[in-house]
């Protein structure tokens, strides 16, 4: 084996990376080796070392008393005491506080439980204001266009609003009482150039007839003229084929 | 280390008061799961107090034999099968959690300023290097599982992980030398 070929099995071997059959050659060069097991010995320094640029984190201490507890227990006896009290009196003393410990330990789980919960959901609050904010980013830009759309003859009542930044090809929109879509259909906004459609996505309306979409899926436009809504097969379609619900320019 | 030899829990205590952060942090970042990591700082700390008569300083610091159960104990639990599964549902996330920086407090003590010293080493190593020396040390890859894992041929994970070590071994030499390895 070559020197270079050495220090690579020394190296993957202080990070643990060495499959079964190099370590045993590995091990069986170290046995009349210094070189390479005071080599090897500075790498796994190294690797151990890493650990520590991990933050702290803290421990319940539940866990801390109950190892002790644990050790306390398990020294050798020191040497038998004579017995004063009745035999079995320690061991209900035993049991009781054996109990109660139990008792505690499972209480300060379930509200450690609870506390790591509570913190997970602020965390995820925290992601999706995040992505919230990168999302609406685009619409706040100069280039954003709002439009407000009108429901067709067949449905006067229903209307939406849109605000649409055709160079990031983002933004959002909000329809108001439309009518559930027949069955396999499926409502799908469009972004219109001119008189060519892009398609912004589909969307599903609540129990009001309401909907609102992230328009995620825009290409880069250079201008947006009009925004539609139509009824199309469900999963969407790549350009319009169905009645036309909404309209706004 | 004397006592803890002899078995006085009271050494047991102030070992973990100093390590059991570093050995959760450790633990969490194998295993990406707080109630597992939490389970291997439990682990972690029996085995060193039923090991610690034979624990002798030659086979490294304290702190470097704690590190090694530790790591040990969370990536045998990382490789059983149920957790396998669980960690490749989580996958995506783990990803995106794995590129956020460390971020604490700031902390002006001994350790917070080794570990900024630390963490300025890895920092400073180029990314694929980092990435696979740290595949195999937080996530117990081969280098073959770490050449399948990132594409990269066999022969460059080697060279990466050779160099990423000698890199490191440099950086850090500040902070290990002179104590036994």
């Amino acid at each position: 084996m070559s020197h270079q070929e050495l220090r690579e099995l020394c190296a993957l071997e202080a990070v643990g990376a060495l499959e079964a059959e190099e370590r045993s050659e590995l091990l069986r060069h170290l046995e009349q080796c210094t070189d390479c097991r005071d080599y090897l010995g500075s790498l796994r320094q190294v690797a151990t070392s890493m650990p520590l640029a991990l933050a702290p984190q803290t421990p319940p201490p539940a866990i801390r008393s109950a190892l002790l507890a644990r050790a306390r227990g398990s020294r050798p006896a020191p040497e038998a005491r004579e017995s004063t009290g009745a035999w079995w009196m320690p061991w209900v003393a035993f049991a009781l506080a054996a109990g109660l410990a139990g008792i505690l330990l499972v209480q300060v789980r379930e509200l450690q439980r609870e506390l790591e919960l509570a913190q997970q959901r602020l965390g995820e609050q925290g992601r999706k204001v995040a992505e919230l904010q990168r999302e609406l980013g685009p619409i706040r830009a100069a280039s954003s266009r709002a439009i407000n759309l009108k429901g067709m003859e067949a449905m006067p009542a229903s209307h939406g609003k849109a605000i649409i930044d055709p160079q990031s090809g983002r933004g959002v929109f909000f329809a108001y009482k439309l009518p559930p879509p027949p069955p396999g259909k499926t409502y799908q906004l469009w972004a219109l150039q001119g008189d060519k459609p892009f398609d912004a996505g589909i969307f599903v309306t609540d129990a009001d007839g309401n909907a609102y979409l992230l328009v995620q899926k825009l290409p880069q436009m250079e201008q947006v003229d009009a925004v539609a809504v139509t009824v199309e097969p469900a999963g969407g379609v790549p350009a319009p084929t169905g009645a036309m619900v909404l309209l706004g320019s | 280390m004397e006592r803890l030899r002899e078995r006085d829990p009271e050494a047991l205590a102030e070992i973990y008061d100093s390590y059991a952060g570093l050995v959760l942090a450790l633990a969490l970042r194998i295993l990406r799961e707080r109630a597992a990591a939490e389970e291997v700082v439990s682990q972690s700390f029996w085995q060193v107090w039923e090991q610690a008569p034979r624990y002798s300083e030659q086979r490294g610091s304290p702190a470097a034999w704690i590190i090694s159960i530790a790591r040990s104990r969370a990536l045998d639990l990382l490789r059983s099968e149920d957790r396998e599964r669980r960690r490749r549902e989580r996958a995506s996330e783990q990803i995106e959690r794995q590129t956020e920086p460390v971020q604490g407090p700031a902390d002006w003590t001994l350790e917070g300023e080794r570990r900024r010293f630390v963490m300025a080493a890895l920092a400073s190593l180029p990314g694929e290097q980092r990435e696979c020396v740290e595949l195999a040390y937080y996530q117990g890859l081969s280098h073959r599982e770490i050449a399948a894992r990132t594409g990269a041929p066999l022969g460059t994970v080697k060279t990466r992980i050779l160099l990423a070590m000698e890199k490191l071994r440099e950086a850090l030499a500040p902070l290990t030398s002179g104590s036994a390895p």
